[in-house]
């Protein structure tokens, strides 16, 4: 019943080194003719990149057109929505200038890695346009951010304090992101997205779980993503701070009547206190001194703090998770034999060269850790420093670091609806 | 100009410089990869384990099996169609490796038949793949989709594989095929 090809005992040496595949039976010879058929290889668009860059920085230039130039809500939300539908549905939330930040961690760090130019444009299109103009990409391009946007439904206003304290999540997520990512552990920002499975429509159940949470929060706590977990917002804060061209809340002269406060759902209207005392010199030194006093210490006890995280942070590394599970195979602990250990065994080096590696990654790891804890104390000492100074303001200003130009506060304005300026 | 507004002009061109210098140095890089990177399975790494067909983000997964005609023997018994120790060799699925009844087999002549993966029907569970490399000449093998794959940041498969069989290969060059249709 069955032919047995003799050619396959005979000559042993056909087996060929095309990758590991085995001409145990040769191709036959068809008498009848047959054509082998042509192997389907389908494609993706070869450079949809291209047209995703210019559809970004299109969608830039507009966020930027209606916030600052047009000053008209409904325009930027327009662009969200297209943002969303393009950026989020279409392309299914990839590309994505908060994922980018972990590919340049990674390709800055390591040699080998491979940054493609347009991932590079994807993360520093957005951080340009904030030094410009604030950030209108969390306003109108970002498809996260325009999802949370077009869920508020009824904003409460957070206690300062409280907002500040959950603000710093984001802080602690950068630099955790970075360190996993730089040391080539996990692109931690992508697997803990939490409204990409909304935008694929598939993911892990707990994922699913945490963004459809986010948004339910978000109905009462506007944008919660972007405000105490986006990473990529502390960049995009930071460039914002010396942004060249913010907007304003309206282009006539402040009346100081609070009505913009109650408008902006994040917050991120600056207090208006024109009536109350300006502080002494002195005092406001004093308390300078004291904060600078304490940064070393502060700073160097942070640093300790973090380097305890070395060792869970180390483990999501593959290296290191399968080292460890083969240290614990030969301590005897009961253990069975994994996917990757069996592979390991069928394909890898010696063992020594694991432990060699896992051990590299590891003390990179610890190194890392203790930059983490610096810069996490320089924040916090930064966050102090900008609490302790006292500013009499008498018109109503956006912080440009929290602002993320949605533009609520434009109709708002009594100002700007007595010069029908007000475009809807 | 006043000295604040010197200060925060200062201040921006710091900033602005080193985000220059990084798109900059991305094209001086001697990879730079002009049309971009995807994923890919190395089909010499893949140990079949079936995670490309339960880790993917998208269900069904974007891997599919290929079948790389050339290399194929053609073989009556295949080992990647047939369960091991199938008494009968008739098309009957409970005789078939294949949970979702993906591959076709025509009669070509005797005693050669095609094997054919219906692609729409195949889950990437890798099962006739391991039947092939392990009984056959290996002609069978796992492949990233690229009408399928959404091309993640971080390939969800990716990162479980026991081997490290997935990498990113750019864009011109999409497929690491075996035998004569080799492009890698």
């Amino acid at each position: 019943m069955l032919k047995i090809r003799p050619l396959l005992f005979a000559f042993p040496s056909l087996i060929s080194l095309h990758l590991g595949a085995q001409d145990r039976f040769p191709k036959p010879d068809f008498e009848s003719g047959h054509q082998l058929p042509e192997p389907y290889l389908p494609f993706s668009e070869p450079n949809s990149w291209f047209w995703d860059i210019t559809i970004l920085i299109c969608l830039l230039i507009l966020a930027a057109y209606f916030a600052l130039r047009y000053r008209s809500r409904l325009g930027i939300l327009i662009t969200s929505l297209v943002a969303l539908i393009y950026l989020g549905f279409w392309k299914h939330g990839c590309i994505c200038s908060i994922g980018a930040l972990q590919n340049i961690a990674l390709g800055l760090t390591d040699a080998q890695y491979l940054v493609p130019l347009s991932t590079v444009i994807v993360f520093v299109a957005p951080l340009l346009a904030s030094l410009l103009f604030g950030r209108i990409f969390c306003a109108a391009v970002c498809p996260m951010g325009s999802l949370q946007d077009f869920v508020i439904i009824r904003p409460w206003r957070l206690p300062a304090w409280f907002a500040e304290i959950l603000g710093m999540i984001r802080y602690f997520y950068l630099g955790i992101a970075v360190v996993a990512a730089s040391t080539g552990s996990a692109f931690l920002i992508c697997r803990y997205d939490p409204f990409v499975v909304f935008f694929r429509w598939s993911g892990t159940w707990y994922i699913l779980l945490f963004g459809f949470c986010l948004l339910l929060l978000g109905t009462v706590i506007a944008r919660p993503y972007c405000r105490f977990i986006c990473p990529y917002g502390v960049l995009l804060g930071w460039f914002a701070r010396f942004s060249w061209y913010h907007l304003k809340i309206t282009t006539d002269q402040c009346v100081a009547c609070h009505l913009c406060k109650d408008a902006c759902p994040i917050d991120a209207i600056q207090g208006l206190n024109p009536n109350e005392p300006v502080e002494s010199g002195l005092l406001w030194g004093r308390r300078l001194g004291i904060i600078l006093t304490l940064a070393i210490p502060v700073i160097a006890c942070c640093a300790w703090l973090t380097s305890f995280a070395a060792i869970p942070l180390s483990q999501l590394h593959p290296t290191v998770a399968l080292a460890e599970h083969f240290q614990r195979l030969e301590q005897g602990v009961f253990l069975q034999e994994t996917q990757e250990t069996k592979a390991f065994r069928a394909h890898g080096q010696p063992l020594q060269q694991l432990y060699e590696d896992a051990a590299q990654i590891q003390r990179r790891v610890k190194q890392s850790t203790w930059y983490l804890g610096i810069f996490l104390g320089l924040v916090f000492m930064a966050k102090l420093i900008q609490f302790s100074i006292y500013r009499q303001r008498g018109t109503a200003e956006p912080d440009p670091a929290k602002c993320v130009s949605c533009g609520r506060c434009f109709a708002y304005c009594p100002k700007e609806s007595a010069s029908f300026r007000i475009h809807f | 100009m006043d000295r604040r507004k010197f200060l925060r002009h200062l201040v921006r061109g710091c900033l602005a410089l080193p985000l220059l210098g990084l798109a900059g140095l991305s094209f001086r890089k001697p990879s730079y990869q002009p049309d971009g990177l995807v994923w890919q399975i190395d089909p010499s790494r893949c140990v079949q384990c079936g995670r490309c067909a339960t880790e993917c983000v998208l269900q069904p997964s974007a891997v599919k099996c290929v079948h790389a005609y050339a290399l194929c023997g053609y073989c009556k018994l295949c080992g990647g169609y047939y369960q091991p120790f199938a008494k009968v060799l008739d098309t009957a699925a409970e005789h078939q490796l294949c949970p979702t009844k993906a591959i076709q087999r025509t009669f070509i002549e005797d005693p050669y038949y095609e094997y054919m993966i219906v692609e729409k029907w195949c889950i990437g569970c890798g099962k006739c793949v391991k039947g092939c490399t392990s009984f056959g000449n290996g002609s069978l093998f796992l492949q990233v989709r690229h009408d399928r794959c959404v091309n993640c940041n971080e390939c969800a498969i990716a990162r479980r594989c026991p081997n490290q069989a997935f990498r990113r290969v750019p864009k011109s060059n999409l497929y690491i095929w075996k035998g004569i249709h080799a492009k890698d």
